[in-house]
């Protein structure tokens, strides 16, 4: 899952990323709320994380921007300012939600987590395919009652495949889920942590669960 | 119900309306006392009058008619010395006040009883000054109040009397008539001035609904009336006026209140996420050691912060002593120059004093090196590396000098500058924070240098000069 931070505390940003890089996620920083529009229309991110008084545009407009483009990306705004009216004009401009600051870093990790979940059909903290289980709370992966131990980017990649099971995943569309910005996406990186994970989810006498589709990229099949 | 009441005597509506009805009665009651007493006088004299027109006429005609009352010797005509008098005095008594009773002496001996006086004897004792022949007396004739009139004139004396049952019966009338209208005047009046003055307070009544509805929340609401140029219309503009003046100072409390919270919030934020982060799961030490001295870093934000919060609430509640003494300029820069110096070091920054005025300015040194140093500091934090920071003395005229500092850099935009005076006001682009201000330096500056009765001015050529200058009085 890739996020997008707009956040002109360099320090705050800094610790979100950190924190979300250990839940697994990718993270982008932008400093400004130009950067922020610039990063949020080129680049695809799962969630928006959005401090409100940013330079150069504060986000509500940015968050309506962004709208206006057509960008559908659940939209979290993060801000010291906590009256009512705030976090309703927050909410009206086109947020999905709404945070103060100082807030706990689990808090924001749920609430990511909600929004994340928006999108889904089910509504539980668990993603499973056929016998395979990922429990996104304690980032633990069953199969068969087999615990499964990843690397972070191999959880990311195995997540996000999962939450589009059934669907095909370009390469691309990995890359940019899964690393941050500053990721070369001309390697052939994915395919090698696909035939890590086949070799870790898959045992002997299992299903093989993540298909290569020639010349598109892979597809997580859910079959039961 | 017993509330209204409650709330209804304690009214102004009602007590002007006692005030004033009392008021009227006892006027009223006055004026029935003055016209009772006016009247009874006048009535006295007027029979007063009578009596003595009566006595008097008696008089001429018995002193006319040389009647020998002490050789009076009964004949067929006369039986006694009554009826010589009563022929006499016929005409007189018979057509004048009647019903009066008439007792005439001669020589101290009783001639003539009017047949009404049923043997009373109206002689009374008491003498007479030479100066008045009358003499008045108010007396009683078988339990009935009388007016008596006494005339002495050689021999004779003349007494009339005439009942005052009449004035008194007059009086009565009066005093129940009086009795009867007060309380009806009493209550018409409370009754007329619960009205007028009901429709004088119905605009208070109005004034009071609407000040219950101003709070806080809606001070930019106004009472109305402010059109009429009596008392209440005044009050209302008064009111009004008052009520715009506190929500100036609630916004600007609101204002500065949020300011401060965000202000604080953001070092906050930054300790509470480091610290959760860090504590997450295990790290190296090297992180924890980041993570410390970013935490050390925030808490001696917080402090600035708090510090200069609760130096301009000083200012605001002039809580500050300002000890002015005489500084001789020059080496008061060039000392500041030197303690500050070091604060150029990492950006390459030169700091150069250039100052030669000879000149002496009564302030307060330790405010005003705190004032020169926020601006210094501002210099240094938004001046280009590799550069200079100038700080000048000029002498503008005989008593007034220009202290100025001046960097090169990015600069203030031309409609930035007019607030950047203001509380937490930073320029957006230097939001970010890398310059680590919390947006209270310049108003500080701005207090002190008010303090003194100074001015300062900002100067800005974009990309390349900015310029803070203060303009102070200096000895001549």
């Amino acid at each position: 899952m890739r996020i997008l931070i707009i956040e002109d505390e360099k320090k705050v940003a800094s610790f979100i990323k950190k924190g979300l890089e250990e839940e697994y996620f990718a993270a982008d920083i932008a400093y400004d709320g130009r950067e922020g529009l610039k990063f949020a229309t080129s680049e695809e991110y799962d969630v928006i994380i959005m401090d409100v008084m940013l330079p150069y545009m504060d986000g509500f407009t940015l968050v309506k921007e962004i709208r206006k483009q057509n960008i559908l990306t659940p939209v979290l705004m993060l801000t010291v300012k906590d009256s009512i009216k705030d976090r309703v004009e927050g909410l009206d401009s086109g947020a999905d939600d709404y945070l103060t600051k100082p807030f706990a870093f689990e808090e924001l990790i749920a609430r990511l987590r909600a929004l994340l979940r928006r999108n889904e059909s089910s509504k539980t903290s668990k993603l499973i395919a056929g016998d395979l289980v990922i429990d996104l709370l304690s980032h633990k992966i069953t199969r068969n009652v087999r615990d499964i131990i990843l690397t972070p980017k191999e959880y990311a990649i195995l997540e996000y495949l999962m939450r589009n099971r059934d669907k095909v995943v370009s390469r691309t569309k990995l890359i940019e889920h899964v690393y941050d910005y500053h990721f070369d996406t001309e390697t052939n990186i994915i395919d090698v942590y696909i035939n890590k994970l086949r070799s870790k989810i898959d045992g002997p006498e299992e299903k093989p669960l993540i298909n290569t589709i020639r010349g598109v990229g892979y597809m997580l099949k859910d079959d039961s | 119900m017993l509330g209204n009441l409650k709330h209804f005597i304690s009214s102004t509506r009602f007590k002007s309306t006692l005030w004033y009805s009392s008021l009227f009665l006892v006027l009223e009651i006055l004026l029935g006392i003055f016209i009772y007493f006016y009247l009874y006088g006048t009535m006295l004299d007027n029979l007063d009058y009578g009596l003595k027109t009566q006595a008097k006429a008696i008089l001429r005609l018995v002193s006319e008619k040389h009647m020998d009352i002490e050789h009076f010797v009964p004949d067929s005509v006369y039986a006694a010395p009554e009826d010589l008098v009563w022929d006499v005095i016929y005409n007189e008594v018979a057509f004048n006040l009647r019903n009066s009773f008439i007792q005439i002496n001669y020589k101290n001996r009783n001639i003539f009883s009017s047949d009404n006086l049923n043997d009373v004897n109206l002689a009374f004792p008491r003498r007479i000054s030479a100066v008045n022949l009358f003499d008045f007396s108010d007396t009683t004739l078988s339990t009935k109040p009388i007016r008596c009139v006494k005339l002495v004139s050689g021999d004779y004396k003349i007494y009339v009397a005439f009942p005052i049952q009449n004035i008194d019966q007059t009086l009565n009338s009066l005093v129940h008539i009086f009795i009867i209208l007060a309380p009806i005047f009493f209550f018409v009046s409370i009754i007329g001035g619960s009205v007028i003055s009901a429709k004088a307070l119905s605009r208070i009544d109005a004034i009071i609904k609407k000040t219950e509805e101003i709070t806080a929340q809606n001070l930019d609401e106004k009472i109305s009336g402010e059109k009429y140029s009596d008392e209440y219309g005044r009050l209302v503009k008064k009111m009004n006026e008052m009520i715009s003046r506190i929500k100036t100072s609630i916004d600007y409390m609101n204002q500065f209140s949020i300011s401060a919270a965000h202000e604080l919030k953001t070092p906050l934020t930054i300790l509470r996420g480091e610290t959760e982060i860090a504590l997450k799961s295990p790290k190296t030490p090297e992180d924890y050691i980041e993570v410390l001295k970013s935490n050390y870093e925030e808490t001696i934000r917080l402090t600035k912060i708090i510090d200069n919060l609760f130096f301009i609430s000083k200012i605001d509640h002039s809580l500050i002593d300002i000890k002015k003494e005489k500084v001789v300029i020059d080496s008061f820069l060039a000392g500041i120059g030197d303690n500050l110096k070091i604060l150029g070091v990492e950006k390459k920054i030169k700091l150069v004093v250039d100052s030669h005025t000879h000149s002496i300015v009564e302030m307060d040194k330790e405010l005003m090196t705190q004032a020169l140093s926020n601006l210094v500091d501002n210099a240094i934090k938004y001046g280009d590396e590799n550069n200079v920071v100038l700080i000048k003395a000029v002498n503008c005229d005989i008593n007034k000098i220009k202290i100025s500092v001046a960097n090169k850099g990015e600069g203030i935009p031309q409609d930035a500058i007019p607030k950047i005076f203001d509380r937490f006001y930073r320029v957006e682009s230097s939001r970010n924070r890398k310059t680590g201000g919390v947006g209270l330096g310049l108003s500080v500056v701005k207090a002190i240098v008010g303090w003194h009765g100074a001015e300062i001015f900002a100067n800005s050529i974009p990309n390349s000069e900015t310029e803070f200058s203060i303009i102070l009085n200096k000895e001549s």
